[in-house]
């Protein structure tokens, strides 16, 4: 057994899964008559506990939630790297746009990072990027000289969105959990394939494509680049020949709906997870299945509450873990 | 080397003892971390899964019921202990079936009962279903220690 | 031992009816009301969630003053509190109760009230204590912290870390300042981590003095106050003790509002019932004027709820037998003896549709197998003795916990009539005590034979019992066929099994080599052995032909036959799995010996007895616990897997009738 037991964390898990929201509840939230008994019901649901109405604020404490009860379960947080490393890096473009614009603030930052938020800022401002972990360090250097230099932001983005994708695609071939690895895989696949549809859109040179595709297993990212130069139908010819083949259809509908089908893919993925007893996946399956409820209950609340009709909300809705 | 039967019978003995002892210390452990895990969340299902938890613990008393009866056949508890080299080796074959099914049943019996206690935590009604499958597999465990019994009892009367 | 015949009841009543008539079947309990689903114009359904969800809320509230009052005077409850069962309250008192409802709310809004203002008070005064705190170093200091000096003189007043002296602090103070000469140090408190001190000089050496003392480590003091430290913390101190005072009130009445408890509880029933109430209110429809509900009653309570209903109400009630695909609530029946099991076959499942309630056979065998596993006379009379005390004793208990104690209180006469058959009283504690402290071997001699001494005899036993449960399964499974009026399959299904297995069991029994190995005394003729084996092929040949008859194809046919007859070995590993009555009857028995024997081990002396009795007491109590939850698990096994696995599926909704539920008060109705 070379994996280490969670098993008292999992059972708490099985336990709070039973508070997870499912698809019955989802239709009750579509079916109410009003935003405010959206919010009524959720709050039956024990949401946003401390009586907050703006829905920012109760989902960001639905966040901390979720994560405060990981916190409290693993000891060595570190096995959710893959699932932290993206805070960092928009931490470190916010805090690298801030000092460009020579602002200071806390606000903007989010949290549940590996890293303090504070010591980005930190590192940013006095230029002294050791302050950093070492996979940040080059990239933010980089990074904030190319702002710095050329005041271009999408390109400090392009670079330090890339330094995100690889320290993921790192921390899944290190991981001892093969759900965590696949997760990896996939979230940096599906990212490049939306970077090279991106691009394409905006007609970006192949040289800035290549440069912002980070490598992955399950993509040729050369390929990739070179379909994106040609067109849509290129990147989903190339997409056909390999295991996203069943996300094509979605693709050539839109971008959005290719989201939404990536989102429904990794639930549909993660499922199996409610099953296994010992092991640290169905704690991050957990995760994932917060995460994915906030955001479809985000999706409802800001479609009611800016009077979207109910078809255009329906299609944006993720399924549910339960 | 006369008194050497006396040496494999008592291993036998205690070995049945050890490894089903070690099984269900490990089972009913890990059991106990799921189940703590579940009374953390709701302390109503304490009774539910105190008897889930409590499963794996079986194998071991079986291991040390064989452990006993050999004692008792080999005159280590009061009696002569005067065994052959032949016959000691035979008590120590008999304890086999006890010493690998009770030390393994344990473990995966654990694995059951902790799937079944994840079972209770999501479906309090069916605690009745899910006492079941950790019991299937205690089934080996009995059949094995019914297997050691027949044997050490009936070593006895070979005339050898 | 039967399934109760249901009704479908349907009622169209007037609508200012509509509380009364609820308030009357409630009462009543005895039907269940179905969720109806059909719409149309004339008739819609009552939105009951915004009164459910006040009555939550209120009920919420009750319950939090229930807990503060735990809290602050926990209730006291005696020993085996659980058997007591629920008070006992009037209707009368309960009325009351319901119309007081506005001023136990206000209570328990009170006693939430007091709580929080007592967090405050406490948040309060600790928040005092920590001001008080980091002034305790400065209590000896006779000017106030903000004091600058004067015009002449400038005053430093604060703290260095680190641990130093006076002189320490001087001689490094003057190696940064050469120029400097006039300064007055002073140290108001000194401990490990830091030195308070309050330093004077003329006003214009101010400035280098100041960067001096920086350099030094010199912080002004966090706290700001205007007055003399001492005065300050006294100011403080007085602040406290006014809180801790209004605390002390606050809590003194939450404990006079203790006396409360009851009507909080009583309240707190009062929603519940309430809810229930509203809950099934939602499930009705009604029109303008008119409401309309339907579900179901037990057919012999039919008659006289609806001569209930009829002479207090103007309302129409029907009643019919359900329609053959309806989904029937269950419910059951059964006597004394056999009830008790129902709450496992519960948690199994209950009949389904066509099934006959297995409660009464399953109970005989439960006891029996139940007593086979513990199967000591000693732990059988204390269970039959402690369940015996508790169901007289205690005669308000709920019924489930009831019907719990009477299921181990004949489940422990089984034991104890078994045990006294194989001879184990607590193991053999006759034998032991006898020769440790009389030197006299006196044992109590089984009825029947000891399984230590004869585990085949044991074994075969074990297999027979088995075999009688298996065959009574089959039974079930004919009176089903029979029922459901399905002859054929009561023949391919049953009677052939019946045959095969029966058979094969002859067969073996007739030979001298299987008596032999299972040590039995006799051996059936041969012929017989002949006639058993050719019924057992003849069965085993309508088995190859019907088993698999749902398919037309005869190829197919014969090969699902051929599986069919597979299962004879599904018999044997079922026949095999009783070998457990003979494992855990040991591991009981033996264990108890091995307690024994380790009690005697101090040998024959005052000090021996007393250990003796240490060592009996610990060890039976945990061979009883433990072997008790095995008994328990391995009879609840044998029922469902394989006496179940003969005839029963289950799958039959519980009948959950409308009714008073209650937590803490039993109502009791005047007749």
């Amino acid at each position: 057994m070379a994996e280490e037991l969670y098993t008292y964390a999992v059972a708490r898990i099985r336990s709070r899964e039973l508070l997870l929201l499912n698809s019955d509840f989802i239709e009750q939230l579509m079916a109410a008559k009003s935003y405010e008994e959206c919010l009524r019901l959720l709050t039956e649901k024990g949401w946003g506990g401390k009586g907050h109405t703006d829905v920012e604020q109760m989902l960001s404490e639905e966040r901390d939630k979720a994560w405060a009860l990981m916190e409290e379960l693993v000891e060595d947080m570190s096995v959710f790297d893959i699932l932290r490393y993206p805070n960092d890096y928009q931490n470190l473009k916010t805090a690298i746009k801030l000092v460009y614009a020579g602002k200071e603030g806390q606000s903007p930052f989010v949290r549940h990072g590996t890293v303090d938020s504070a010591t980005i800022m930190e590192a940013v401002q006095s230029r002294d990027f050791s302050l950093l972990p070492e996979r940040m360090r080059d990239p933010a250097g980089e990074a904030y000289e190319a702002l710095m230099h050329t005041g271009d932001g999408q390109l400090c983005d392009r670079i330090v969105d890339k330094a995100a994708l690889e320290a993921i695609h790192q921390a899944g071939t290190a991981q001892d959990n093969e759900f965590l690895g696949r997760y990896a895989e996939q979230t940096v696949a599906q990212a490049d394939i939306r970077i090279a549809v991106r691009a394409w859109k905006t007609g970006k040179s192949p040289e800035w494509t290549r440069n912002a595709l980070a490598a992955c297993d399950t993509l040729d990212v050369e390929a990739l680049a070179g379909a994106a130069e040609s067109g849509l139908e290129e990147i989903c010819e190339y997409l056909r020949h390999t295991v996203y083949a069943e996300g094509v259809p979605e693709l050539e509908k839109s971008l959005s709906t290719f989201e939404l089908w990536c989102d429904n893919h990794l639930i549909r993925e993660i499922r199996p997870e409610k099953y296994h007893s010992f092991t640290v996946s169905p704690l991050a399956a957990y995760l994932l299945a917060r995460k994915n409820e906030i955001k479809t209950v985000r999706i409802i609340l800001l479609g009611r509450q800016n009077r979207l009709s109910k078809e255009s909300i329906r299609e944006r809705i993720r399924e549910m873990y339960v | 080397m006369e008194n050497m039967g006396v040496f494999f019978a008592l291993l036998g003995a205690v070995l049945a003892a050890v490894m089903s002892g070690i099984g269900s210390a490990r089972g009913v452990g890990m059991a106990g971390e799921a189940a703590a895990g579940v009374v953390t969340e709701d302390p109503s299902k304490f009774g539910k899964v105190l008897i889930l938890q409590l499963l794996p613990g079986t194998q071991g008393i079986y291991g040390l019921l064989i452990a006993f009866i050999t004692l008792t056949q080999i005159g280590i508890l009061g009696g002569s202990s005067d065994v052959s080299l032949y016959k000691g080796l035979l008590y120590f074959i008999a304890c086999l079936p006890m010493i690998f099914v009770g030390y393994w049943s344990a473990i995966r019996q654990a694995r059951a009962a902790v799937a079944s206690i994840a079972m209770v935590a999501k479906r309090p009604d069916q605690s009745g279903k899910a006492i079941i499958f950790p019991a299937m597999v205690e089934t080996y465990a009995i059949l094995a220690l019914l297997i050691s019994i027949l044997a050490v009892t009936g070593i006895g009367s070979v005339n050898i | 031992m039967a399934i109760l015949p249901m009704k479908h009841i349907s009622m169209i009543g007037l609508k200012k009816d509509r509380r009364a008539v609820l308030d009357v079947l409630q009462r009543c309990g005895t039907v269940q009301i179905n969720d109806i689903n059909r719409k149309d114009n004339a008739f819609y359904k009552y939105d009951v969630s915004s009164e459910k969800l006040l009555l939550e809320k209120q009920a919420a509230v009750v319950q939090e003053a229930l807990e503060i009052l735990d809290r602050h005077v926990p209730e006291k409850k005696p020993m085996l509190n659980v058997l007591n069962g629920k008070q006992e309250l009037s209707r009368k008192r309960y009325e009351k109760l319901d119309g007081e409802q506005e001023e136990i709310l206000e209570t328990a809004k009170h006693i939430r009230e007091l709580s929080d203002t007592i967090s405050e008070y406490r948040a309060g005064m600790e928040k005092l204590q920590v001001q008080m705190d980091s002034l305790v170093p400065w209590s000896s200091l006779d000017l106030p912290l903000q004091f600058r000096g004067t015009k002449s003189v400038a005053a430093f007043i604060g703290s260095l870390t680190g641990e130093m002296s006076r002189d320490e602090l001087l001689a490094s103070l003057f190696d940064r300042l050469p120029a400097v000469d006039a300064v007055h140090l002073e140290i108001v408190s000194s401990t490990r981590e830091q030195v308070c001190i309050v330093l004077l000089c003329l006003r214009r050496d101010a400035g280098p003095v100041e960067n001096a003392l920086r350099s030094m480590g010199f912080a002004y003091p966090s706290a700001s106050v205007p007055t003399l430290p001492i005065r300050q913390m006294q100011e403080w101190k007085e602040k406290k003790d006014r809180l801790e005072k209004a605390r002390d009130t606050a809590e003194e009445e939450i404990r006079d509002l203790s006396g409360q408890r009851d009507s909080l509880k009583g309240m707190l029933d009062c929603y519940a019932i309430r809810k229930e109430k509203a809950d099934v209110a939602g499930r009705l429809l009604q029109s303008r004027h008119a409401f309309f509900l339907e579900g179901y009653i037990p057919a012999r309570k039919a008659d006289t709820a609806a001569a209930i209903l009829n002479e207090q109400f103007d309302l129409l009630v029907e009643y019919e037998d359900p329609s053959g695909d309806a989904d029937v609530p269950i419910l059951l029946e059964n006597n004394k003896f056999a009830e008790p099991v129902e709450g496992v076959l519960r948690s199994f499942s209950l009949p389904g549709k066509g099934e006959i309630d297995p409660t009464f056979l399953m109970a005989i065998f439960y006891y029996i197998l139940f007593g086979l596993m513990l199967s000591d006379a000693g732990y059988g009379l204390l269970m039959v003795l402690g369940c015996g005390f508790c169901l007289r004793k205690y005669k308000n208990m709920e019924p489930g916990m009831q019907k719990t104690l009477r299921m181990f209180f004949f489940c422990g006469i089984s034991t104890t009539f078994w045990g006294a058959m194989f001879g184990s009283w607590f193991g053999d504690v006759t034998k032991i005590v006898s020769t440790t402290f009389f030197h006299r071997t006196v044992s109590v001699p089984p009825l029947w034979f000891e399984p230590v001494n004869d585990p085949m005899q044991m074994l075969v036993f074990s297999m027979a019992v088995g075999v009688l449960h298996l065959f009574t399964g089959l039974g079930a499974k004919l009176v089903q066929c029979i029922r459901a009026k399905q002859y054929k399959d009561a023949v391919y299904d049953v009677l052939f099994w019946y045959l095969l297995v029966g058979g094969l069991i002859v067969v073996l029994l007739s030979s001298s080599q299987f008596a032999g190995m299972f040590g039995l005394n006799f051996v059936l003729p041969s012929v017989v052995g002949k006639a058993a084996g050719s019924i057992a092929a003849v069965a085993g040949a309508g088995i190859i032909l019907t088993a698999g008859r749902e398919s037309r194809n005869w190829f197919k046919r014969i090969l699902k036959g051929l599986y069919g007859l597979y299962n004879v070995t599904g018999y044997l590993s079922d026949i095999l799995s009783y070998s457990r009555l003979l494992a855990l009857g040991l591991a009981t028995g033996v264990i108890a010996t091995v307690i024994n024997q380790m009690g005697a081990m101090f040998g024959d002396s005052v000090m021996g007895a007393v250990l003796f009795a240490v060592v009996f007491l610990i060890g039976h109590a945990l061979n009883m616990a433990i072997n008790l939850l095995g008994a328990y698990v391995h009879t609840n096994r044998l029922s469902f897997v394989e006496f179940f696995g003969k005839f029963y599926e289950g799958g039959g909704k519980e009948f959950t009738p409308f009714a008073v539920h209650t937590k803490y008060f039993e109502i009791k109705e005047e007749t």
